[in-house]
């Protein structure tokens, strides 16, 4: 029986928060069937670099040959970048150059993605998955209800979290599902071209 | 205050290796790993002058009676058996570099005036004894080296005691306490601590830590009946004192720590399973206390712990000192033992994110 909160797989996939783990559980499966790795929650961006200095104390982490770090762009993809690189700089790991492409040493092979994807300057994983129902009637009535609040004097700091939850409350079967568990119950388009550099990294892991 | 620790072929270790001990250091991992056996090495480095070191570790582990060959006596310490080997306790005291090497020595031979300080054991003797001995070579940083002998008594098949030849006073004394989750501690020695306490007036101090248990005691005193002297309690409303270990096991530990630290500075404790006989509840508040009792005393605690709960009560307690303190998870793959070191704010993000750190 496997320990919770330990390495059992060689291949990780470590994401910030419980719904990014969530959704790349489900991600992973899709791409990878085979159910070979293992998707991790490092907490808080703040967090990382401690999280992978703890993954490197465990017992089992000589077995470990893949690590890749996803993480939103938030409001700049190029600070997530730099911010990730320096985590992993600072936990002695291998370190890619640039988001979505592996660098490895003789031990251990590692890659970063940011959310919603590299063609981005900013989001996060809502915007991913809204992008993949881009073609979905409902977004347009999304769209119309949000104007509606805003016309009413409402305003949104977190429009994404808005948006994305309003498209998931306007369908009978995710209503008053988190990201995570849309994800299972796969309210998003998983084989949509914006998921594309996501499957690619997952596929080589 | 101890660091840089390496120790060789002492017990489960092969080589290990420790860069970093906090003020406060909490030693975890899976059973068999060696967690009391890294204290007992700390100790047979900090209690190198007693003839009884190695005596006292397998009292302290439950055996109190050993058939004697006179390398029986000795060869569990060493790796694997083999007394071929040397162990090295390596350590940086306050920065400045000492260790000792203990081997065996088939040729000592007690020279016949010899000065001795004795340590009766409780030791059954069934076979013949020869002058074996363990020979402690304790280096300091300037290079100089004194060798001191641990052996039996060949003379005294009656009772086989344990004898220490040469001049153990020129070895630096360590201040230094092992406190055993297996043993109770010896109630005159927890009073005659004490007792150093009460001639400075600063009983409360020791109060006020029980207090976090027990917040019925007004006042400790030490009551000697016949030739014992005992360390008794006060409980608000009752009539009389009560001995301390007749309270419970946590106050009884509680005290023997606190004493520990309080009765002299610049102490290293030692203290094996420190969770054991506390609830979790008041954990944080001991952590609390402890850390602020070390700082004020300059000493520094390093114990063990299987416990995911009194880790989180350190992380809790501790949170006004975090540079003080550390964790060591100890690793067995195949025969090597490593040790894998976090700080407070690792050990944070581990509690955060339910790392499994034990």
């Amino acid at each position: 029986m496997s320990e919770p909160g330990t390495i059992t797989q060689k291949k990780l996939l470590l994401a910030e928060g419980r719904d990014a783990e969530l959704f790349l559980v489900w991600l992973g499966r899709h791409f990878r069937p085979k159910k070979d790795f293992q998707v991790m929650d490092f907490g808080g961006i703040n967090e990382l670099t401690n999280f992978l200095k703890l993954l490197a104390n465990d017992e089992s982490y000589d077995n470990v040959e893949t690590i890749v770090i996803a993480r939103d762009a938030e409001t700049d993809a190029k600070a997530a970048t730099d911010s990730i690189r320096q985590s992993m700089t600072d936990a002695k790991m291998p370190v890619p150059q640039k988001p979505f492409e592996y660098t490895q040493n003789s031990s251990i092979k590692t890659a970063f993605m940011i959310f919603p994807g590299p063609k981005h300057k900013d989001g996060r994983l809502e915007d991913l998955c809204l992008s993949t129902v881009e073609k979905d009637p409902l977004l347009k009535c999304v769209d119309d209800y949000l104007e509606c609040a805003k016309a009413e004097g409402e305003q949104f700091s977190r429009i994404h979290k808005n948006k994305l939850h309003c498209f998931l409350a306007g369908k009978n079967d995710y209503a008053g599902l988190p990201i995570g568990l849309a994800s299972r119950e796969r309210a998003w388009d998983f084989e949509h071209p914006a998921l594309e550099p996501f499957k690619r990294i997952i596929q080589e892991m | 205050m101890i660091s840089d620790v390496v120790i060789r072929n002492f017990k489960c270790f092969k080589s290990l290796t420790i860069p970093e001990l906090g003020r406060i250091t909490l030693i975890s991992g899976r059973n068999n790993v060696g967690k009391t056996s890294l204290l007992e090495a700390l100790f047979l480095f900090l209690d190198q002058r007693n003839p009884g070191m190695v005596l006292n570790q397998y009292s302290r582990r439950g055996i109190k009676q050993i058939t004697l060959t006179t390398e029986a006596i000795w060869s569990p310490i060493f790796c694997d058996y083999t007394k071929d080997r040397e162990i090295l306790v390596s350590l940086a005291k306050n920065g400045k570099p000492e260790q000792i090497t203990v081997r065996f020595n088939r040729e000592f031979a007690p020279p016949p005036s010899m000065t001795v300080q004795t340590e009766e054991q409780q030791i059954s003797t069934d076979e013949e004894l020869t002058t074996v001995a363990v020979e402690i070579e304790y280096a300091a940083k300037s290079g100089k080296k004194i060798i001191l002998h641990h052996f039996c008594d060949p003379n005294n098949q009656n009772r086989p005691t344990v004898f220490t030849q040469t001049q153990p006073a020129k070895i630096p004394l360590q201040l230094a306490s092992f406190l055993s989750s297996k043993e109770h501690n010896p109630p005159d020695e927890i009073a005659k601590q004490f007792s150093i306490l009460a001639k400075q007036d600063r009983e409360n101090e020791a109060v006020e830590f029980l207090r976090i248990i027990e917040p019925r005691l007004e006042r400790l005193k030490i009551i000697t009946e016949g030739p014992n002297s005992l360390v008794h309690g006060k409980l608000k409303g009752l009539t009389r004192t009560l001995p301390i270990n007749f309270m419970g096991e946590g106050m009884e530990k509680l005290l023997a720590l606190i004493v520990a630290i309080t009765h002299s500075p610049n102490r290293i404790i030692l203290l094996d399973e420190i969770e054991n006989g506390l609830h979790y509840s008041i954990m944080p508040k001991i952590w609390e206390a402890l850390g602020k009792a070390l700082r004020k005393y300059d000493c520094q605690l390093i114990t063990t712990t299987h416990s995911y709960e009194c880790l989180q009560a350190a992380h809790e307690g501790l949170s006004e000192m975090p540079e003080d303190f550390r964790y060591i998870r100890l690793h067995r793959k195949d025969d090597e033992i490593s040790a894998k070191l976090s700080n407070y704010d690792m050990i944070g993000t581990a509690l955060k994110t339910n790392r499994e750190v034990r």
